[in-house]
């Protein structure tokens, strides 16, 4: 897709004016509201009052849709902005994070329905975000009932370290110690070469976390193996 | 002679939640019962909720692998491992707490900003 239609949607999801607020009475730790924008668009929404350690949290997940684009791998992640709503919780203004919901997803799907290539891109993806919270969960097959669905990575409110250690997923379990593949290679080094979205990846996290995640692209792409230690 | 289903109702539990954001409610998809050293996992469609509950987890605080082998410490732990956006397990409850007790969809519920409690008082 075009860079310009994305950032339109990136300003669509910051601007568009909030119809409805709705929440589930079970939840997580961490609350998330379901927010319907002007135009009928339905978006997940993480107040950094709902959590502990939740203005990182949220820009985590803002900071996983920066880097999936800046890879060039958009369908990877749900696009996701950080702007300002009055939180349903506390009434305060607070910044929260906005994606886009998936639709029609079957949460955590096993992985042998997913293609080799997909796999591939979540391994490195979470290699570089240094996922702590991919073990066994947090991905979704979209459309939920294909026997070929695509992989969609979900909650990065554990990711993005200022240390290099080995991420907790699945995926790069699956893969680890393998050479790259040819595209996955390319991605990488576009990404390293042209610094892509590394300012707005400073702007979002603390500047180790962000030259972290370069530092992890580097080792990956000069060694041409899924390995991080 | 009673069914299996019928000897687990009312005995602690985990509820595994799937979350319709788009559709506007919550389902549970499978109920995860310890028995002994062994989980049992009641859906109405084991094929698809079977492999996604019984998996070895991560635990993301200590790095420790949790598997379905341990039996009661897994359902016990199943609220850490599985705990999502779209999917999460509760804590192991009693049929009495069950906040599923009395139907297992429930819908989203429109939420009003909550004023500040300073400021009203002023």
């Amino acid at each position: 897709m075009p860079e310009a239609e994305l950032d339109e949607l990136e300003r669509y999801l910051a601007n568009a004016e909030i119809l409805d607020v709705a929440a589930f009475s079970q939840t997580t730790a961490h609350h998330s509201y379901r927010l319907i924008l002007e135009g009928g668009v339905a978006v997940l929404a993480k107040p950094a009052d709902t959590a502990p350690e939740g203005v990182i949290m949220c820009r985590r997940e803002a900071a996983a849709w920066v880097l999936a684009r800046a890879l060039g791998w958009p369908d990877l992640v749900s696009t996701t902005v950080m702007r300002v709503i009055t939180s349903p919780s506390s009434g305060e203004e607070v910044e929260t994070s906005v994606q886009v919901i998936w639709p029609d997803y079957l949460p955590d799907a096993e992985v042998a329905l997913f293609s080799d290539a997909d796999i591939w891109r979540a391994a490195v993806f979470d290699a570089i975000v240094g996922h702590a919270d991919r073990g066994g969960h947090n991905w979704l097959a979209v459309p939920g009932s294909s026997r070929s669905p695509h992989l969609k990575l979900v909650d990065h409110g554990y990711a993005f370290p200022e240390a290099t250690s080995p991420p907790s997923s699945t995926f790069y379990e699956l893969r680890r110690g393998q050479e790259l593949p040819d595209a996955v290679s390319d991605s990488l080094g576009d990404f390293v070469a042209r610094r892509s979205g590394l300012e707005h990846l400073h702007e979002l996290l603390p500047s180790a976390a962000a030259d972290a995640v370069f530092e992890r692209a580097e080792t990956l792409l000069s060694s041409s193996v899924l390995e991080i230690s | 002679m009673s069914t299996r289903r019928e000897t687990l109702r009312g005995m602690p539990h985990v509820d595994v939640v799937k979350n319709e954001w788009l559709a506007g409610f919550q389902h549970v998809v499978a109920r995860v019962f310890p028995e002994g050293d062994e989980v049992h996992v009641d859906t109405e469609d084991p094929d698809r909720w079977e492999p996604i509950i019984l998996r070895s987890f991560v635990a993301r605080d200590s790095g420790e692998e949790i598997k379905p082998d341990q039996g009661a410490e897994f359902v016990v732990r199943l609220h850490e491992l599985i705990r999502g956006d779209y999917l999460f397990a509760t804590e192991l409850h009693d049929e009495a707490a069950c906040p599923f007790h009395e139907r297992l969809v429930v819908p989203i519920e429109h939420v009003e900003p909550q004023h500040v409690a300073a400021g009203a008082l002023r």
